[in-house]
């Protein structure tokens, strides 16, 4: 007879498996627990990442703010004038925003301008008229109630219900106003406008026409180009990504301790190691049996703890996972991340599960195919 | 595996330590023959059998199967060499921790081919052992003449070219004695190498042997 096939190893690693199911429970659970774990803060981070991508790319090529000795300071209306004759801009575009404080914590306000008009009309809501406040799906919680915000002004507004879930990314976690309100909220005067919003011909003159376009104003200007508001973003992805480092931890240290059982348990088994080999197995039928036995339980719980990390990330509605992870305090919109970048990101958090797991299930027969079966048999359980 | 002849030549093994020494003349071990090894405690008779097992290796000489010195393999090439050998160790050890028609399986399992011809082998070996009523039965819970039965299955289930017999007898009554040796008189007519070491009088009377080969005193304990 020949060696080869692993239907009877198989069903002899199952058997082992089955005969302890305590252990193989526990282990299992802990297993798909830091899957899980691991796999919905990768998740969230590089949706979260995907997301502001997706924010800086669809927003405009240049913003240009003023600054003065005390910082932001309010742009005159007629700086659109003087944006747009500057070569290569294609279109300037005032914008009315800023930060005012709420009931429970500060929140992003904006004038609603004439594209967000046109993206509130296709969705069948008329634009909020003075007094009245639309907010986005991340501000549901302040929808259909009586709103009231500080910032330069105090403002008593009427909410009306939230925007619907699939409003684009830039209208998620905004209170909208109507221009007058947002200007007497934010303390500017009719003439006055927060920024420009520029856009160019192309993305290769993003970064060779702000010299130009600040040149173009009789007063100091800071001009932002996508790649630096992309900059800002990954800068605070890296500040999570130290956040997460930390969080896993934890878990690596969880990890650890399993690995280590794992290896005593299967070292604790020599005797019956040297016995298989008296009886013919090979150091590959050995290290097989302890591959199959870990991976039929490692397996299906990282299976398991995967798919419950895809769920608790992308399931509509679910805002936990955020909120528990990364400390968020509004729901995140939904994320978009392409399947293939989700599936790498659970195919490294599974390696990185099933590689130490498996080595250290293999290891104890590595181990014993060095020493000889008689020895191993004499040695007993040592 | 078939096999025609395993011989030895100029065969010893040498322990350090205890002072023990077994030098065993040239020896060939024809396919469908059985032979006796006999000799007082310590004469070296498990020690013979764990060096045709590829168990142990020779301090001197060699071991031929077929004219390959078996005794000269590498550590995987003597696994393979044992997947041809049914080998009843002295104490019978078993899997503890599992039933005794699996550890009849336990050789078989590496095997390709499907599992229920393996299965079939299985109940076959428990079956000429006469210990059928045993297969469910944790090992744990089995006397010494039992588990002596189950490891003996567990050496015949493959149907080995080369059947190594360490005291078969030694834990049985006198009335399992003839079915034991029975079943391996069986192995040797099928063309196998059977050599059955043991010092039980009961054993010499019921074996049959077709050669039978005394090993001396050895001067030291036993082994």
């Amino acid at each position: 007879m020949s060696r080869g096939a692993p239907s009877t190893l198989l069903l002899w690693a199952l058997r082992d498996v089955a005969r302890r199911p305590g252990r193989a429970l526990v282990d299992g659970a802990a297993l798909a627990l830091l899957t899980a774990f691991s796999a919905g803060v990768l998740l969230l981070v590089q949706g979260w990442s995907a997301g502001v991508t997706e924010l800086v790319d669809a927003g405009p090529s240049l913003v240009v703010r003023r600054v003065d000795a005390g910082g932001w300071a309010p742009l005159p209306a007629d700086a659109v004038e003087l944006a747009a004759h500057v070569v290569g801009v294609t279109s300037a575009r005032p914008r009315v925003w800023g930060l005012a404080a709420a009931a429970d914590g500060a929140v992003t306000v904006r004038a609603v301008s004439r594209a967000q008009a046109e993206t509130l009309a296709a969705l069948g809501l008329d634009i909020p008229v003075p007094g009245q406040a639309l907010v986005g799906p991340g501000l549901a919680a302040l929808a259909d109630a009586p709103l009231v915000l500080r910032a330069a002004a105090e403002l008593e507004l009427r909410a009306g219900p939230p925007l619907p879930g699939d409003v684009a990314p830039a209208l998620h976690d905004v209170v909208l106003l109507a221009p007058s309100d947002a200007r007497a909220l934010l303390g500017l005067h009719p003439d006055q406008i927060s920024d420009l919003a520029v856009t160019v011909h192309h993305a290769a003159e993003e970064s060779a026409i702000t010299a130009d376009l600040a040149a173009a104003f009789p007063y100091p200007v800071q001009v932002t180009t996508r790649a630096e508001a992309r900059g800002a973003a990954v800068a605070a992805l890296t500040r999570d990504g130290g956040l997460v480092t930390l969080m896993l931890g934890p878990a690596l240290l969880g990890l650890g301790l399993l690995l280590t059982a794992a290896v005593r348990d299967a070292g604790a088994r020599r005797r019956d190691l040297g016995l298989l080999k008296t009886l013919g197995w090979s150091t590959s039928d050995l290290v097989r049996l302890h591959l199959l036995r870990a991976a039929a339980v490692a397996v299906p719980a990282v299976l398991v703890g995967g798919a419950a990390a895809w769920l608790a990330v992308f399931t509509p509605g679910i805002t936990w996972p955020g909120a528990l992870l990364l400390g968020w305090r509004t729901p995140p919109p939904p994320w978009t991340l392409p399947v293939a970048d989700a599936g790498l990101a659970l195919a490294a958090v599974a390696g990185a599960v099933l590689t130490p797991w498996l080595l250290a299930a293999a290891l104890p027969a590595v181990r014993a195919a060095l020493a000889d079966p008689d020895d191993l048999l004499r040695g007993g359980d040592a | 595996m078939s096999l025609a002849r395993l011989e030895t030549r100029n065969l010893e093994h040498a322990r350090a330590g205890d002072g023990f020494h077994l030098r065993l003349p040239d020896t060939v071990f024809a396919a469908g023959t059985l032979t006796l090894l006999t000799g007082p405690t310590g004469s070296g008779k498990t020690t013979l059998l764990h060096l045709l097992a590829g168990l142990l290796r020779p301090t001197a000489g060699e071991i031929l199967a077929d004219g390959e010195a078996v005794s000269r393999w590498t550590a995987a090439h003597r696994d393979r060499w044992r997947r041809g050998v049914g080998l009843l160790l002295q104490h019978a050890p078993l899997l503890e921790d599992r039933r005794a028609d699996e550890n009849v399986l336990a050789p078989l399992v590496p095997l390709t081919g499907p599992t229920a011809p393996k299965l079939a082998a299985v109940a076959a070996a428990l079956a000429a052992v006469d210990s059928v009523d045993l297969a469910a039965r944790p090992v744990r819970e089995l006397s010494g003449g039992e588990r002596q039965r189950v490891a003996l299955a567990r050496a015949l289930a493959p149907s080995p070219a080369v059947l190594l017999l360490d005291e078969p007898t030694a834990h049985q009554d006198d009335a399992r004695i003839p079915a034991l040796l029975a079943a391996a008189r069986a192995a040797r007519d099928r063309g196998a190498v059977v050599v059955v070491a043991s010092h039980d009088p009961r054993a010499m009377a019921a074996a049959a042997p077709d050669t039978e080969i005394r090993l001396g005193a050895a001067p030291g304990p036993a082994c």
